[in-house]
């Protein structure tokens, strides 16, 4: 129960204090007395400016639940992602998702399309169909017969996201004026305010981090290797499809609206693993929520360091984030934990 | 009931194994012995379903193992391999319960009989003082009953073993292949085992099979197939066969 109630308690407070911060400060005690007044059976007299009301609901919220979602996404994906390929470099990325939406996007980007609400949507739209073409592409590669190979499919996303990339940079420098844009969403930027891309991102997100967390058992069972878990009686190819599934549409749809953030899918599970232990009944939720927490409070971060600008959340995500895991790894190198 | 019936296993033109026909009854130990590199894990593996043999099939009470689904195949046999891979960070208690998985399906959660099943099987394996620690703490030969009361959890009733005691001393030695002989003769288990050790198989064996070259050269009782002529053959070399000096069985001395 404990590690439920501090990751919780961890994320509650670091949404509180994230939709405080800005231009306009608003009291971590008067931000919760705004939310709680908008839930029916409570009555509260508004003593708060309306600005600030709108400030919280409009702009501020829709914003951080879009950070603390994409956080949740990477670092469920991340977990599920480390135990299917059983290695602990994996991310949300291995296999080509965000090579694939880069290049998806920046081809979007490089089309001047009109600022319609569907044009606005292209660049998202477009990342995520990239994600999945190239999910797509690299497990039919990897696949013989009915069963793909871990180590082929790891080794084919990483050509495959090699190409992409390459692709992408050529694209990047041909059209200059684009640049910037492109090297912003790349590094991880909430363009999109509103609560559309919420609305939009949070089915792809509860189907497959619940598929996830369902299949926790049996990613327990494939931490002994394919062999002895189909002779334990695991069907394998199976899970290892659902896996891959779930955590790409998660994955391609959070980075559809967030860009490509490292780092938070990589070591999210690594801190939960040296903190709780290697079981994912309890690895998995624990990554989703502290997934969640630990961008919001790399986000707070990254809109305060240099306020009133901002940086690119991918780098405040590994400027902060690598140094903290060496720490944690320098710590735990007696013990086993992976 | 398990048979092997005509196996034949070719990767391109090398010949792995040729037409292998082995029955394993109820209630028998049949030991799988012969030089390094004949075959005698290969055969395992197809015996266990996870590999499907050029010609001919491994089938249990007539069914062809290929033609079940993973689960089906994991209630009817149960595996303890060679050197096996163990995840350092579970625990032993953990470990021991995933052999519960054929019985789960993909969204099921281990009930208190399922753990009743594990405690009952690290009881028997000698691991019960250990349920708590973390499996890469523990020495190999610890390990290797952490595989077998796994194996034990599936309550399959054909267990194939490839050299279970390889990393034990004397007495863990004795004591798995004691428990494995009375799984056999009180329980009505099935066990095909292969064993590096002929006295071992002598010793413990109600059949067994000497392998060769790809190919079956003998099966019988051990006196039948442990003769000075068919293991010099085999073997290469002049051994000598007495009569063990307690209990009778065949004693090879190379």
């Amino acid at each position: 129960m404990r590690p439920y109630v501090l990751s919780l308690s961890l994320l509650a407070f670091a949404l509180i204090f994230s939709i405080g911060l800005g231009a306009v400060y608003i009291a971590p005690l008067e931000a919760v007395r705004i939310l709680l007044s908008r839930l029916p059976l409570i009555q509260l007299t508004p003593d708060w400016q309306e600005t600030s009301e709108i400030i919280l609901f409009n702009i501020r919220l829709p914003r951080a639940l879009l950070v603390a979602l994409t956080g949740a996404a990477l670092g469920g994906s991340g977990a599920a992602y480390q135990g299917l390929f059983r290695n602990p470099l994996a991310d949300p990325y291995l296999i080509g998702i965000a090579s694939g939406a880069g290049l998806g996007a920046v081809i979007a980007m490089s089309v001047e399309f009109p600022t319609t609400l569907l044009g606005l949507f292209t660049v998202p739209i477009a990342a995520f169909v990239g994600a999945l073409l190239t999910v797509t592409f690299v497990y039919n590669i990897a696949r013989v017969g009915k069963s793909a190979q871990v180590t082929t499919l790891i080794l084919a996303g990483v050509a495959v996201g090699s190409f992409a990339t390459a692709l992408t940079t050529f694209l990047m420098l041909r059209s200059q004026e684009q640049l910037r844009r492109a090297i912003g969403w790349l590094l991880g930027g909430f363009a999109l305010g509103g609560w559309l891309p919420v609305a939009a991102l949070l089915p792809y997100l509860i189907i497959g981090l619940a598929v996830l967390i369902l299949l926790a058992r049996p990613l327990n069972v494939l931490q002994f290797g394919d062999d002895q878990a189909e002779q334990m009686g695991l069907n394998v190819e199976r899970v290892k499809m659902i896996v891959i599934v779930a955590a790409s549409l998660t994955t391609a749809a959070a980075v559809a609206f967030s860009g490509i953030i490292g780092f938070v899918g990589l070591v999210t599970p690594h801190l939960i693993r040296l903190m709780w232990g290697p079981d994912y009944r309890r690895l998995l939720p624990l990554s989703i929520l502290g997934g969640a927490a630990m961008l919001l409070l790399t986000d707070i971060v990254a809109r305060t360091i240099i306020a009133p600008e901002e940086l690119p959340l991918g780098v405040v995500t590994a400027l902060i984030g690598a140094p903290f895991f060496l720490y944690l790894l320098r710590r735990a190198k007696q013990e086993m934990y992976w | 009931m398990l048979t092997l019936n005509s196996i034949s296993l070719r990767y391109d033109t090398r010949t792995i194994l040729r037409d292998v026909n082995l029955k394993l009854d109820r209630g028998e130990v049949l030991a799988l012995v012969g030089p390094n590199g004949v075959g005698k894990s290969t055969l395992i593996k197809i015996a266990c379903g996870g590999l499907k043999p050029t010609h001919g099939e491994a089938a249990v009470d007539g069914v062809s193992l290929q033609r079940l689904s993973p689960e089906e195949r994991a209630r009817r046999v149960a595996v303890v391999s060679q050197a096996l891979h163990l995840p350092e960070a579970f625990t032993v208690v953990d470990t021991v319960l995933m052999g519960r998985t054929a019985y789960l399906g993909l969204l099921g959660k281990e009930t208190e009989a399922d753990k009743r099943i594990a405690h009952a099987a690290m009881e028997r394996t000698c691991i019960t003082e250990l349920a708590g620690r973390k499996v890469g703490e523990l020495s190999g030969g610890e390990q290797q009953r952490v595989i077998i009361a796994r194996a034990l959890t599936q309550a399959a009733p054909i267990l194939l073993m490839d050299e279970p005691t390889a990393h034990l001393d004397l007495k863990h030695q004795a004591n798995i292949l004691d428990l494995v002989r009375g799984l056999a003769h009180e329980e009505n288990f099935s066990v095909l085992i292969v064993l590096h050790d002929l006295n071992l198989a002598a010793q413990y064996a109600d059949q067994v099979a000497l392998l060769s070259n790809a190919a079956l050269r003998a099966v019988g009782a051990p006196e039948e197939v442990l003769t000075p002529h068919h293991l010099s053959e085999v073997y290469g070399l002049s051994i000598n066969v007495v009569a063990h000096p307690i209990n009778g069985t065949p004693l090879v001395l190379a």
